[in-house]
């Protein structure tokens, strides 16, 4: 009976878990980019690094719409970086992100910030 | 007076038994947090709990085939010991000459490490043409002495007329384990499974021998692998140490009241 019982809650977590990545995995990434004062940064490009265990890979760059909304598709890396750069409004942070599986579809809860350079 | 001495007695086991779990405490909240370990002044409590050292190992390493390696070697082993050592003990328990001697053998046999026969057992599985197989993996761990003792002492906790009476009925002696035996025997049969799974489970210095093939690797492999990569993994690490742990506490929370009865039986008389 016990075992049954954690079979059953263990293997109905597993479906329940893998269902729910089937219909997430898209691996699409929404953001914005703004500039220093907050300001929509359109046409800033926005480059994608996946993150392995030892160095990061370039894998992917998109250039902002005019509300500064970007959107990367088919990124399926779990651990990844993302930077802005605009020419005469500077660059965004390398900025770290993760996901929980593989291809999760993410919608950053904060914009790149361009800064200026030094 | 009486009360209050079980209380002293009851602290002072809750306090060791603390002590004893500080170190898995420690390892699942690093595998949480990834804080440095060598930290001064230690958190004892984490902060921004987070699961994604579980997500790197899962994606970082191929934990799925180390995992499917670790159970198929397990259940071998477990499944090989529940009938040799059954086997072995029900012999034991017959009268027959030299029982003692064969007793005395198998008792020193335990004296002697595994270290010590690893070369012969290495060169018995090479001619078996086992290297780099599953079978050949749980091979040293098919039979263990400690087992067959712990089911020894449970059989020998069964009447004898009740052996008696299976003869009489015709039952052939295989029989008498399978349908007399074992179905009395739970707890014997309970520690064998939890023994052998933790041994096969945790083996690492056999499988480091016999296995050349990354495709036959099992998780205490995957974890040298693992470490292998780079230092600073301290999060990752702790959380592969943790899913590695998880499926042989599960079986024992499972199956920790059996193990025990199986452990003490035969420790007193009546």
């Amino acid at each position: 009976m016990r075992y049954a019982f954690v079979l059953g809650i263990t293997a109905a977590l597993v479906a329940g878990w893998n269902a729910w990545v089937v219909f997430h995995d898209d691996g699409i990434v929404r953001g914005r980019v703004v500039d220093a004062a907050g300001r929509p940064a359109a046409g800033a490009v926005v480059r994608f690094w996946e993150k392995t265990l030892t160095t990061l890979e370039p894998r992917a760059s998109t250039a902002t719409g005019p509300d500064g909304a970007f959107v990367f598709t088919g990124q399926a890396a779990h651990h990844f970086a993302l930077q802005a750069e605009q020419r005469g409004l500077g660059a965004s942070p390398r900025t770290l992100y993760r996901r929980y599986f593989r291809g999760q579809n993410l919608v950053l809860d904060a914009p790149l910030r361009l800064r200026a350079g030094p | 007076m009486r009360r209050s001495r079980a209380a002293v007695v009851h602290g002072a086991l809750v306090v060791v038994s603390a002590a004893m779990l500080v170190p898995f405490y420690w390892v699942l909240k690093t595998s949480l947090t990834g804080e440095n370990i060598f930290q001064y002044p230690p958190a004892l409590l984490p902060r921004a709990i987070h699961p994604f050292y579980y997500v790197d190992v899962w994606y970082g390493i191929p934990f799925v085939r180390y995992l499917t390696n670790s159970v198929i070697v397990s259940a071998i082993a477990v499944a090989s010991n529940l009938v040799c050592n059954a086997l072995a003990a029900y012999a034991l328990t017959l009268r027959f000459r030299g029982q003692r001697a064969v007793i005395l053998v198998l008792l020193s046999c335990m004296l002697i490490p595994f270290q010590a026969t690893i070369i012969p057992a290495y060169l018995i599985t090479k001619e078996l043409h086992l290297l780099n197989s599953h079978l050949g993996l749980a091979l040293p761990l098919c039979s263990t002495i400690v087992c067959i003792f712990v089911f020894k002492a449970s059989f020998d906790a069964v009447p004898r007329s009740l052996i008696d009476a299976a003869r009489i009925d015709g039952l052939p002696e295989w029989r008498i384990i399978r349908h007399v035996m074992l179905p009395l025997s739970t707890s014997a049969v309970a520690t064998t499974v939890i023994l052998s799974f933790v041994w096969s489970w945790n083996s690492f210095l056999w499988p480091l021998i016999v296995v050349r093939d990354p495709q036959r690797q099992t998780l205490p492999l995957g974890l040298s692998t693992f470490l292998s990569y780079m230092e600073n993994t301290t999060g990752a690490l702790y959380a592969f140490c943790i899913m590695v742990l998880v499926p042989g506490m599960m079986l024992f929370l499972l199956e920790q009241r059996r193990f025990i009865e199986g452990l003490t039986s035969g420790a007193t008389k009546g």
